[in-house]
């Protein structure tokens, strides 16, 4: 596991300890940082150049299809998980949409109800250790490109150094542009699905 | 639907920011950010009565559906497309 993961289900469980143990009055404090993280996320979004050290031939149909697909899959599963799981439909397809970024999506669904946000922040968590894991694992038996959909958005950032060392230089590339693409798409997705 | 409007005004001072630096100093907002906001969904979490058996549970399996449902769009979008 990553010290960054492991720190970060550190930081959960102590805030759950603390909201089991006190139950603190917090008010309207979670909101406001939420559309803190919300806005600064825009700002480096925005900020973010545009598809930086992509060239023509990198920009093939198949890599510009790649988190299309992943987004529409990601979304499927979400769907098919609230028939099994028992979870309502918006909050499941929510949590799809989230494709691996824990840190929005979980936050984001917990503003309407903290415990499919905390399904949405473990699901998506365990999706990026999933990437981690599987990808040096399935590189045997799947072309590395269409692998990198596995990590979804976290492929352009922290799924990217593994990716790059085991897929390659190519199968790194198609990564990004995958992770940059779901990374522009997945702060609009989300809300729209919770409605 | 109101997250759209930080995201949107963020967006909106962003773009014009676009290659001036200061990113760095974003990025470094935004992890710490995130780190006081999964603080609160904790503290949120605790203050409900949830199994966290099923939640972990609920989660791993979701994990697993979506990178294998990603997995297998992926691939046939691969083989149509190439």
């Amino acid at each position: 596991m990553r010290v960054y993961s492991l720190f970060v289900l550190i930081v959960l469980s102590a805030g759950f300890m603390v909201g089991r143990s006190f139950h603190p009055n917090l008010g309207d404090t979670y909101e406001l940082v939420l559309y803190a993280l919300v806005f600064l996320i825009g700002v480096d979004i925005g900020m973010e150049p545009v598809l930086p050290g992509s060239g023509r031939a990198q920009l093939a149909l198949p890599v510009l299809l790649l988190p299309m697909s992943t987004m529409a899959a990601s979304i499927a599963a979400g769907v098919l998980s609230a028939i099994l799981f028992g979870i309502p439909l918006k909050y499941a397809a929510a949590i799809g949409a989230g494709c691996g970024w824990y840190s929005y999506t979980g936050p984001l669904i917990a503003s309407y109800s903290a415990l499919y946000g905390t399904v949405g922040f473990l699901s998506n968590l365990f999706r990026e250790l999933l990437t981690i894991a599987a990808y040096p694992v399935l590189k045997k038996y799947v072309p590395p490109g269409p692998l990198v959909s596995i990590g979804g958005a976290t492929t352009m950032d922290t799924t990217l150094g593994i990716i790059r060392e085991a897929g390659g230089r190519e199968a790194g590339i198609v990564a990004f542009i995958h992770g940059f693409v779901l990374t522009m798409a997945v702060p609009f997705l989300v809300p729209l699905l919770l409605g | 639907m109101n997250v759209l409007i930080p995201l949107l005004a963020g967006l909106a001072i962003g773009i014009p920011l676009r290659g001036r630096g200061g990113r760095k100093a974003i990025q470094r907002a935004v992890n710490a950010v995130v780190l006081a906001l999964i603080f609160l969904l904790g503290v949120r979490s605790g203050e409900v009565n949830m199994n966290l058996g099923w939640a972990t549970w609920a989660s791993f399996g979701i994990a697993v559906l979506t990178s294998a449902a990603s997995l297998a769009g992926a691939l046939a979008v691969w083989r149509w497309a190439r």
